[in-house]
């Protein structure tokens, strides 16, 4: 290669360290002894500039003034501002019942069985998968979370689960980012995990951040998870970002994606047999426990219910007023360690678990009937009231209960 | 009834639990203890009906089958 090409190329999928002189025979040896390459390519001069030397020449074809590169730049200011969402309240047609409403959300991509994605691949490659994506007497594509076993040896390893709400940006960016951190963490309650606080995360922004008023409501989301993360005891150590997610069309048209985060959840798994998977496995002896984790304080009737973004609005062709939000994290983080204390491998307390998402509590059921092969009978009133709740009130309680250039900027964070 | 017909779909987060018969009180009363909301909010059947009653008005009476239908649909 030209000196020009070795100075410019990328050197993708290696590293660059700063080693002190006295080590380099030491990291020399390391190296040779774990057979990887390593090039010493020059040394920190009390100099403020950048040399190439050509060695076939001893030429420089390279000398920068550091202090023109680094020197004269200003600090950029970004002008943010935030621009109102424009929201409608959910109207639902005149005399829909809930099997009109069925007929269309259970064909709801995201709701929807995945089942085209799980039939054409391998779910059990290196032996090591202790939970696949299918769960139950006929495969249903339905596990909350993913279990993997570190050694064929041993009965320790790895959990994982994803929580994405990003349609909810088009109400509320931080509603959004708090509900993909709660998706995440619902979804993880399902195998028994060491800790909350060992639990890291990957997270991946996509964002037509560069429009108007996207900036601000990136820097909302960011906040809100970040808080939200902390609150629960979860840590980001990682991820990515396209932030031009936003395309220029013929006849002066710009269009863009809702604002979206995805969390990517890991953490050790002391037990990898202690798995709650969502299909029912005790049909005709055994009740339904709907935990609510929102934190949300008890509030009115069941018309109270926020069904902004939600699947239901999606259906029928709305996006409605306000998210469903996570109001207390403290709550989250409880019921998630007071679930997990109930686990263990023969489901001696808790047989099955699903989380509430994408359509629903009554879609939540269904998905676990669906999976365990079985019926369920759901009396919304009655018995789910908790104490000193009045009637109407339990009645809720239990049924609630671009300008860019169109290249798409990925970033490594 | 529409709000109980909305609050059926309502997304806000939570976690539904299969619960074996003798242990449903003191799983609801170890969460509510922990100061986590939880209630009863069915059962399970071995036959396949899908039974919805709210406040004494039956939402819902379906099989299971034909639910599972509608919701492998987009699938295949």
């Amino acid at each position: 290669m030209s000196v020009l090409e070795i100075w410019g190329a990328e050197y993708q999928e290696s590293d660059a360290l700063l080693l002190r002189k006295e080590s380099l025979a030491l990291f020399k040896e390391l190296c040779e002894r774990e057979s990887v390459e390593c090039e010493f390519v020059g040394e920190v001069r009390d100099q403020a500039d950048v040399v190439v030397v050509d060695s076939r020449d001893g030429s420089t074809p390279v000398r920068i003034d550091v202090g023109k590169v680094l020197g004269g730049l200003k600090p950029k200011t970004y002008e943010l501002v935030r621009v109102p969402a424009p929201s409608a309240p959910l109207v639902l047609p005149e005399g829909t019942d809930v099997r009109a409403v069925l007929e269309r959300l259970l064909r709801l991509m995201s709701v929807g069985s995945k089942r085209f994605l799980t039939n054409k691949v391998d779910r059990s490659v290196t032996g090591l998968v202790a939970q696949q994506q299918c769960v139950g007497p006929l495969h249903t594509p339905l596990a909350d979370c993913s279990v993997t076993a570190s050694s064929l040896l041993d009965t320790v390893g790895t959990a994982s689960s994803v929580g994405e709400q990003g349609i909810r940006s088009l109400l509320d960016p931080a509603a959004m980012a708090r509900g993909a951190v709660g998706e995440a963490v619902t979804n993880l309650m399902a195998a028994r995990i060491s800790a909350l606080e060992d639990v890291k995360c990957s997270a991946n922004w996509m964002w037509a951040a560069k429009l108007h008023g996207e900036g601000a409501a990136l820097w909302d989301a960011a906040v809100a998870m970040a808080d939200a993360m902390k609150a629960v005891g979860l840590a980001v150590d990682g991820g990515k970002d396209s932030l031009s997610m936003a395309a220029r069309c013929p006849g002066d048209e710009t269009v863009k994606a809702p604002g979206q985060l995805v969390i990517t959840t890991y953490v050790p798994c002391p037990d990898i047999r202690v798995v709650a998977t969502p299909d029912l496995k005790a049909a005709g002896a055994s009740s339904l426990v709907h935990v609510r984790l929102s934190g949300r304080k008890a509030g009115g009737l069941g018309a109270a219910a926020r069904l902004g973004a939600s699947s239901l609005a999606h259906v029928f062709g709305q996006v409605g007023d306000c998210p469903p939000d996570l109001d207390d994290a403290a709550v989250l983080k409880r019921g998630f360690e007071t679930v997990q204390s109930m686990m263990d491998a023969a489901g001696t307390r808790i047989l099955s678990l699903h989380d509430v998402s994408d359509g629903g509590l009554l879609v939540t059921i269904l998905e676990m009937a669906f999976a365990g092969n079985c019926g369920v009978a759901l009396q919304l009133r009655g018995e789910d009231a908790e104490p000193g709740q009045k009637a109407a009130e339990a009645a809720e309680d239990g049924a609630e209960d671009a300008d860019d250039d169109g290249a798409d900027a990925d970033a490594d964070v | 009834m529409e709000g109980l017909l909305r609050s059926l779909f309502a997304e806000e987060l939570g976690v539904v639990l299969e619960v074996p018969e003798g242990q449903v009180a003191s799983v609801v009363d170890e969460l509510r203890a922990a100061g986590v909301p939880a209630a009863v909010i069915g059962r399970t059947s071995s036959d396949t009906a899908v039974v919805v009653e709210a406040a004494g008005t039956q939402l819902l009476s379906a099989d299971m089958r034909d639910l599972r239908d509608t919701w492998e649909a987009t699938s295949f």
